[in-house]
C-alpha cells in the first residue's frame, strides 16, 4: 500500500516508464524483424536473407548469396532498432542522474534482446551470416554493459543458427557444384540427335 | 493544453533538451543594460532548463506549482512557524493575539488536511494521464511518459513540505537515494 506523496509520485513515474519501455522494445523488435505498420505480416524489403531450407519458394541465388555473403558491419535493421531504443531512452527524461539512467538503459536493452530472441525463435529467424554478425554485435554490447547472462542467451541462439547455417552453406556449395557440372556437359552432336530421331 | 503532435518538445524531449538555447541577440543587448541582462537571463534559464531536463510545458507546470505552494506556505508559516523561517515579530504577535492555542491547532489541522487533499488531487490528475490509453499507440505512450516525468519532478519537489503536510505523508524518510537503491536491486 502506497501512502506517501513521494512514494506515489515515484510509483507513477515507474508505471509510465514500464509502459513506455514495453512500447519501445516491441517497436524496436518489429523494426528488426521487418514487420511494418502498413504490412504487419511481412518482412521489409531490405531484408534479403533466407529463413530455412524448407522454404522451396526461395531462389537458389538468394540462398547462396545469403549463406556465403560475408558481412562487415551491423545490418541496417539492427542499427535502426538500436538507434530507436537509444533515442527513446533519452525521451524517458532521466538526464541528471547517470546511475539511474544506466539502470534504465540496462533494463531496456535486456528487455529488447529478450523479446528479440523470443521472436527470432518463434518465427524462425534467418540463418545467415549477417544475422550471426548482428547477434555478435549485440553480444559485444552486453559484454560492455556487463550483462553476462544475456550474453549467454545470445550465444545459445548463435550456436543454433550456426548449425542451420552450416547446412545452408553445404547446400549452397552443392548447388554451385551441380550448376557448374551441368555447364561442362558437352552439347549433343547433330549425329546423336539424328540417331535419336531415327530411333523414333 | 498539451498538444499531442509527434515532435512536441514535451512529448519527445530529447531533441529539445539536446539543442542549444537561442543566444542573446547582440542588437537588443547593445541598446541598454537592463535589456542586456534580461536577454542573458533568458539564455541562462534556457541552459538551466536543459540541464535539469525541463521541457517548456513541464517547466511551466512546476514553476506554477512552486509559486502557488510558496504563497500558501507564506500564509501558513504565520500560524505554524517553520524551522529556520523568521516572521515579522509584530505581525506574528498580532496573530497570536487574535488566535488562541486551540484555534491555531484547529486551523493547522484543517490546513494540513486540505493540503494533503490538494496533493492527492494533483497525483490523481497525473495518474489519469499516465494510465490513459486513448489515442494511437505511440502518442498515448508518450503522453503517459510526460505524466510520468511530472511525477518524477514531484517526487523531488518540496511541495508537500511547503504545505506542512505530515511527515508520514511526505515520505520524509524515503530519500531519493533509497529509491535508487530500490531500483538497482
Amino acid at each position: 500500500m502506497l501512502s506517501g506523496f513521494r512514494k506515489r509520485s515515484r510509483n507513477l513515474y515507474d508505471i509510465s516508464l514500464r509502459k513506455c519501455m514495453q512500447f519501445v522494445v516491441l517497436t524496436a523488435r518489429d523494426q528488426f524483424m521487418g514487420v511494418t505498420e502498413e504490412n504487419p505480416k511481412t518482412r521489409s524489403q531490405d531484408c534479403k536473407s533466407t529463413t530455412a531450407i524448407s522454404q522451396h519458394s526461395l531462389s537458389t541465388h538468394t540462398i547462396c548469396s545469403a549463406s556465403l555473403f560475408t558481412p562487415s558491419h551491423p545490418s541496417s535493421r539492427l542499427t535502426k532498432s538500436l538507434l530507436f531504443v537509444a533515442e527513446s531512452v533519452q525521451d524517458f527524461g532521466i538526464f541528471d542522474d547517470p546511475s539511474r539512467r544506466s539502470t534504465i538503459v540496462d533494463e531496456t536493452l535486456t528487455e529488447f534482446i529478450h523479446v528479440l530472441i523470443v521472436a527470432m525463435r518463434e518465427k524462425g529467424e534467418n540463418a545467415d551470416r549477417q544475422t550471426l554478425w548482428d547477434l555478435r554485435f549485440l553480444r559485444a554490447i552486453c559484454e560492455d554493459r556487463e550483462l553476462s547472462e544475456l550474453a549467454l542467451v545470445l550465444d545459445e541462439l548463435s550456436t543454433d543458427l550456426q548449425k542451420v547455417l552450416s547446412v545452408l552453406v553445404s547446400y549452397s556449395l552443392t548447388l554451385i557444384i551441380s550448376y557448374r557440372t551441368m555447364r561442362t556437359i558437352p552439347k549433343p552432336t547433330s549425329k546423336a540427335v539424328s540417331s535419336a530421331l531415327s530411333l523414333k | 493544453m498539451l498538444t499531442t503532435e509527434r515532435f512536441h518538445p514535451d512529448i519527445q524531449p530529447s531533441e529539445f533538451l539536446l539543442s542549444a538555447p537561442p543566444a542573446p541577440s547582440v542588437m537588443s543587448s547593445s541598446l541598454n543594460l537592463s535589456m542586456m541582462q534580461s536577454a542573458f537571463q533568458r539564455f541562462k534559464h534556457g541552459i538551466e532548463q536543459r540541464i535539469e531536463g525541463m521541457t517548456p510545458y513541464l517547466d511551466k507546470i512546476m514553476t506554477e506549482l512552486d509559486t502557488l505552494s510558496s504563497a500558501l506556505s507564506d500564509d501558513i508559516d504565520v500560524i505554524i512557524p517553520n524551522d529556520g523561517k523568521r516572521q515579522s515579530v509584530s505581525f506574528t504577535f498580532a496573530i497570536f493575539l487574535i488566535l488562541n492555542t486551540s484555534s491555531r491547532q484547529t486551523l493547522e489541522k484543517e490546513f494540513i488536511e486540505h493540503a494533503e487533499q490538494a496533493c492527492d488531487r494533483i497525483l490523481s490528475l497525473i495518474q489519469g494521464v499516465v494510465e490513459d490509453v486513448s489515442g494511437r499507440g505511440d502518442v498515448s505512450v508518450r503522453r503517459s511518459m510526460f505524466g510520468g516525468r511530472i511525477a518524477h519532478e514531484l517526487a523531488l519537489n518540496p511541495l508537500p513540505g511547503h504545505l506542512h503536510c505530515s511527515n508520514a505523508y511526505c515520505d520524509s524518510k524515503s530519500s531519493y537515494a533509497i529509491w535508487l537503491s530500490d531500483v538497482a536491486h
